[in-house]
């Protein structure tokens, strides 16, 4: 047998689909597979007696996990991918229209055309397993559900609960599905087989159907579904959106207008206009360069090791320095059932920092990445010292305190006495180097870089930095303990300031030196918002903290020389004036209210840069902005690439994406780079470099 | 016993007065946080815990077998049974010897003990009536039946239970745990003066131990507030600055005309928890731990329950001589003050011929309690008392104070409400 589908029957009026696509851990629907499908379909239709047909998966966590997304990236023009649509809501409206009752009997994620399969089934029955999960994260890819979703999905369950799932993409567990009417019935894994028979002996009643159609429709659907509902709606959804993306991501606006138009014609007519926008957007660079982000992430995940990992799995760690790095990695580290030991100086330190791991908690609880009974059961799963006891128990350890190399290497070397041989030693520093910190130490092999960003529970990035005599075994740990938590790591080599910052802190200070030309900050800020950053360079070093930005700038200026000086007027700021960003309420920003205003008094304080005179309000040039400030970036980002700090640009752009909130759409830096291509890297740079000088030395890179 | 219990570690949460800081902090969830201290820094891997026995008075609602849920809240695997022991004021110290008894019996090698109680978070009671009121209107269908059952409801209805009374009072004599006081204080004729003197020096002992950071060794600040942002680092029940004059200036509280035992030289209502890490000795010389002490032996004894507070000569009584030991081999003493008034006619009934005579079988008696060697850093008085803790709590306290003075063997003694008494004998060092 090679194909991926398998017919069995289950009794004399009952037959099964069994999706098991050969040599690989998931089903996904490619042209292959939708074709043998539409083949079965076919054979079931002319089947004698034929009662009942239920659709199932053979894999133990994947019930079926979408389209080929391969597939999808490989269309370039509008017709094919509205081409491609179109078959697949043919066939999915052939296995709507079999006279049998189809049921699709779903245990493990059920994803994106996955989900359209079953809605196009007449009953869905769910199991309560973990790995039951139900979505149409198909935005996520810049493209929006193609085989009916945005058509047969608010059918069922009403615009409003549809919004959500498609807009953001929201995954749902099987109890939300039942409340929400998604799903028709949802069971324990053991009587699947069981209930199955049970509707196979119930679907020829009447009485029984009747009442299931009764069941799925009420007056709030009705409401929701009309035009009046679908305006109103999609009026507030839109400007949520606009409100997040600005709308710089198509794909959610795209569904939104699909949404708001269909629902009042007949089923095929919206479906045609819903593959006429899948081909559409499908087609667009934004869509492209988001899938191609899958692929990438895709890839990192199958990465071959290094070596076989030093540890099985950590049990239990340590964190030294409850600040809120800290307390963030222990409160993300506890969730996935780690024992965390917080170290600080003092009670009150660590008052503090139990209150930071509670608030975690909290969060993760509201947005219901944990129950409110996980919650609780967490909140006592760390503990408090003032000393090293239990340290030799400790599994990994990671010093998250303040960033000075005398301090850290202090306090490392004081550590590695106090835990045992194997514990791995890791430091959360963001620039320092790891070889400077490693050199005092006896088990360099066991010491390495893991480095947060901030807020822990949000980024998904973690750099994994290996110092020259890091083990490798010691690095495949530390993937597993990231990737346990559910964050992302990416291995870098050893630098100061390593990847992210590397690249960002330029992107940062150059922000300054425009403010120094005479730039205002709300264009600054306001150029990189519409290039698609979640926040402008200036409100970003305020959330920071200068104080924070001052001394890592500083370590990559004593580094990197002239390439990397520091704006004279952020070491006004921070010395002489003493403002500190969001913590001390003044920055670059007022945050005294609720939304931060620009701080305009700090425009007398600041230093004219050479050869400028100071204008405030200088004719701002969004273009300008943006390639100033991208191309800091881009060049220094090359410099990594050339010194092998990554392995390639694909991390690079993930580790942008992930670690700063670098436009998704855009494909990451460096995919940003390639579409700018190199020659106008390069005249830019050198036109760059010409009036402002070192800063803009071209890299190596792009000759 | 031959083969001695070994004390692994210990500790315990700053005691709360109740409806301070610990108000919204559920006895389960304290001792959840110490356990996990407890269990985390020690050196005995989890997988050798054979069991948890865990003390409470009051057992919350939503924590029946409340032994389990502080178990698996504190991170234990879920292999490992739990159970909650209930010997009223000795409760904690029912969890010690208990585990101890199955120590002794060969049936677990490690158990973690302790004891816990959130007098702040005992619960209303609706009276009888009114429970019954409402599963009538549940069962009935019709509204005008429903309507006409409103008219069935009594203002009276509404006058809530105080469970916190209700377990404070004896069922047998219908008396509260302060009246068994005024009984042995009228029997044993102890002034008001005294009583107050008593409390007063408790105050006095706990508030320079404290200075002395005495308590620094057992306590581990203990996070409170909806978001655990606050710690409470010390006991908040101790007064340094209480003196005679205000004491004496309070009135009776349990017999307002001719008492004398007032809420100033009474113990207060108290939040903590306290856990222990139990093993066998040969456990401990295999691991090569470093226990804290060791349990000798112990006793429970039981006596008129009007008569409580008596407890402790009782149950010395019956460990003196099932050590067939005097009073004078014990170093140091922790008899637990419920009343100053019950202490002292302790220390009278422990220093009577006569009442060893009559009352313990005796020839003669138990012996004078050296005042030196009593409650050496406070007691309940001053430090507090939640109930189903303080057993616990007073053996890890002895441990504190026999290393402090450098001392071997210790008496940790306490009154039972409902008429009951225990004693335990714990050692530091070779036997």
């Amino acid at each position: 047998m090679t194909g991926s589908l398998h017919l069995n029957q289950l009794n004399d009026h009952a037959w099964v689909i069994d999706f098991d696509q050969p040599d690989s851990k998931a089903n996904v629907l490619n042209q292959k597979v939708l074709e043998e499908f539409d083949a079965l379909l076919e054979k079931i239709k002319n089947l004698k007696g034929v009662r009942s047909l239920f659709i199932r998966s053979k894999k133990p966590n994947i019930w079926i996990a979408g389209a080929d997304v391969n597939e999808i990236a490989e269309l370039d023009t509008p017709e094919d991918a509205a081409y491609k649509a179109k078959l697949g809501q043919k066939i999915f409206n052939h296995l709507n229209s079999l006279p049998c009752f189809t049921v699709a009997v779903i245990n493990g994620a059920c994803l994106g055309g996955g989900l359209e399969l079953a809605l196009s089934c007449d009953y869905r029955l769910v199991t309560n397993s973990p790995s039951t999960k139900m979505g149409l994260p198909e935005v996520k890819l810049g493209i929006i559900p193609g085989f009916g979703g945005t058509q047969r999905l608010p059918r069922l369950i009403g615009l409003k609960e549809s919004l959500a799932m498609i807009i953001e993409g929201r995954i749902i567990s099987p109890k939300k599905a039942l409340k929400i009417g998604l799903v028709d019935d949802c069971v324990e894994p053991s009587i699947l087989e069981s209930v199955m028979l049970e509707i196979d002996k119930k679907v020829d009643r009447e009485d029984y159907l009747n009442n299931l159609y009764k069941k799925r429709s009420s007056f709030s659907k009705t409401l929701q579904n009309s035009r009046f509902g679908r305006a109103l709606l999609c009026m507030f959804a839109r400007k949520r959106v606009i409100a997040r993306t600005r709308g710089l991501y198509r794909a959610p606006l795209t569904a939104l207008d699909i949404l708001q138009h269909t629902g009042y014609h007949t089923l095929q007519k919206d479906l045609d206009m819903e593959a006429q926008a899948f081909g559409k957007l499908a087609a667009t660079a934004g869509a492209h360069h988001m899938m191609d982000l899958f692929f990438k992430t895709e890839k990192l995940k199958k990465r071959k090791r290094l070596a076989e990992p030093s540890h099985d799995t950590i049990k239990n760690m340590a964190v030294v320095g409850g600040g809120v790095m800290g307390a963030g990695i222990a409160g993300v580290s506890v969730q996935s059932q780690i024992h965390v030991r917080i170290c600080d100086l003092n009670w009150e330190a660590l008052a503090k920092s139990r209150g930071l791991v509670t608030n975690v908690l909290n969060k993760a609880c509201k947005t219901r990445r944990i129950t409110k009974e996980m919650f609780e059961l967490f909140r006592y799963q760390t503990t408090y010292t003032t000393n090293h006891d239990g340290f030799q128990k400790m599994d990994l350890l990671i010093e998250a305190i303040v960033e000075d190399l005398g301090v850290k290497s202090k306090v490392l070397t004081d550590l590695e006495n106090k835990i045992s041989p194997d514990t791995i030693l890791a430091t959360n520093t963001s620039t320092i180097s790891i070889d400077e910190l490693a050199k005092n130490l006896k088990r360099p092999e066991n010491f390495l870089g893991i480095h947060f960003f901030n807020p822990v529970i949000k980024m998904p990035l973690v750099e994994i930095i290996a110092g020259k005599d890091t083990s490798p075994a010691v690095i495949e740990t530390a993937i597993n303990y990231t990737r346990k938590i559910g964050k992302t790591p990416v291995v870098v080599n050893n630098c100061p300031g390593f990847l992210v910052n590397r690249i960002l802190l330029p992107y940062l200070n150059e922000a300054v030196y425009l403010l120094e030309e005479g730039f205002e900050i709300k264009d600054i800020d306001e150029a990189m918002l519409s290039f698609g950053m979640p926040m402008g360079p200036l409100r970003l070093l305020d959330e920071v903290g200068l104080d924070v930005a001052y001394h890592a700038g500083q370590i990559l200026e004593d580094h990197y020389g002239l390439r990397m000086a520091m704006a004279p007027s952020l070491q006004k700021l921070y010395l002489d004036l003493g403002l500190l960003g969001k913590k001390g309420g003044k920055g670059f920003y007022n945050h005294s209210s609720r939304k931060p205003v620009p701080n305009s008094a700090i425009y007398s304080y600041l230093q004219p840069s050479e050869g400028n005179q100071m204008r405030p309000g200088k004719l701002p040039s969004k273009i300008y902005l943006q390639h100033r400030l991208m191309l800091v970036m881009l060049n220094e980002a090359g410099r990594c690439l050339k010194e092998n700090i990554v392995s390639d640009e694909d991390m690079i752009d993930i580790a942008m994406i992930m670690g700063t909130g670098f436009p998704a759409f855009r494909g990451g830096l460096m995919t940003y780079g390639r579409d700018l291509g190199n020659e106008r890297i390069k005249s830019f740079t050198q036109q760059f470099y010409e009036s402002i000088g070192i800063r803009y030395k071209l890299s190596d890179y792009y000759h | 016993m031959k083969n001695r219990i070994a004390i692994v570690d210990g500790v315990r949460t700053p005691m709360c007065k109740a409806g301070t800081s610990f108000e919204n902090v559920q006895a389960d969830q304290l001792a959840a946080y110490i356990m996990k201290e407890l269990i985390f820094r020690s050196e005995i891997p989890t997988e050798d815990i054979s069991e948890v026995i865990f003390g409470n008075v009051s057992l919350p609602p939503h924590t029946p077998n409340i032994a389990r849920v502080i178990a698996l809240k504190a991170g234990l695997p879920e292999s490992i049974p739990a159970y909650t022991v209930q010997r009223n004021c000795a409760s904690g110290a029912e969890s010690i010897t208990s585990a101890a008894d199955k120590i002794f019996a060969g049936r677990a090698d490690v158990v973690v003990v302790g004891g816990t109680e959130s007098m702040s978070n005992y619960p209303l009671l609706f009276k009888r009536s009114y429970t019954k009121w409402l599963m009538e209107a549940i069962k009935l269908k019709k509204v005008s039946q429903k309507l006409l059952h409103l008219f069935k409801f009594k203002l009276h209805f509404l006058s809530p239970v105080f469970s916190i009374k209700l377990g404070l009072t004896d069922p047998i004599y219908n008396i509260l745990m302060g009246q068994t006081a005024e009984n042995l204080a009228k029997e044993f004729h102890i002034s008001r003066e005294e009583q107050d003197q008593f409390a007063l020096k408790s105050h006095e002992k706990a508030t320079e131990a404290r200075l002395n950071g005495y308590f620094q060794n057992e306590i581990l600040p203990t996070p409170y507030g909806t978001m655990d942002q606050h710690i409470q680092i010390e006991d908040n029940c101790i007064r340094p600055k209480q003196n005679i004059f205000s004491l004496s200036k309070m009135k009776p509280y349990f017999d307002r005309k001719h008492g004398t035992v007032t809420v100033g030289n009474s113990c207060p209502l108290t939040d903590g928890a306290c856990s222990l890490i139990l093993a066998s000795e040969d456990y401990c010389k295999k691991r090569d731990l470093k226990p804290l002490g060791y349990i000798r032996d112990y006793a429970y004894a039981g006596l008129q329950p009007q008569r409580m507070g008596l407890g402790p000569a009782f149950a010395t009584a019956r460990l003196l001589f099932n050590m067939r030991t005097s009073l004078k081999s014990f170093d140091l003493i922790e008899l637990n003050e419920a009343f100053a008034a019950q202490v002292i006619a302790n220390e009278r009934a422990f220093a009577s011929n006569q009442f060893g005579r009559a009352e313990l079988n005796r020839s003669q008696a138990l012996g004078e309690i050296d005042p030196e060697k009593l409650n050496i850093n406070g007691g309940a008085i001053s430090l507090g008392h939640p109930v189903g803790m303080t057993g616990a709590r007073m053996v890890l306290t002895l441990l504190q104070s026999l290393k402090e003075k450098d001392q071997n063997l210790g008496l940790a003694t306490l009154c039972i409400g409902g008429g009951q008494g225990g004693a335990l004998a714990i050692e530091r060092g070779a036997a």
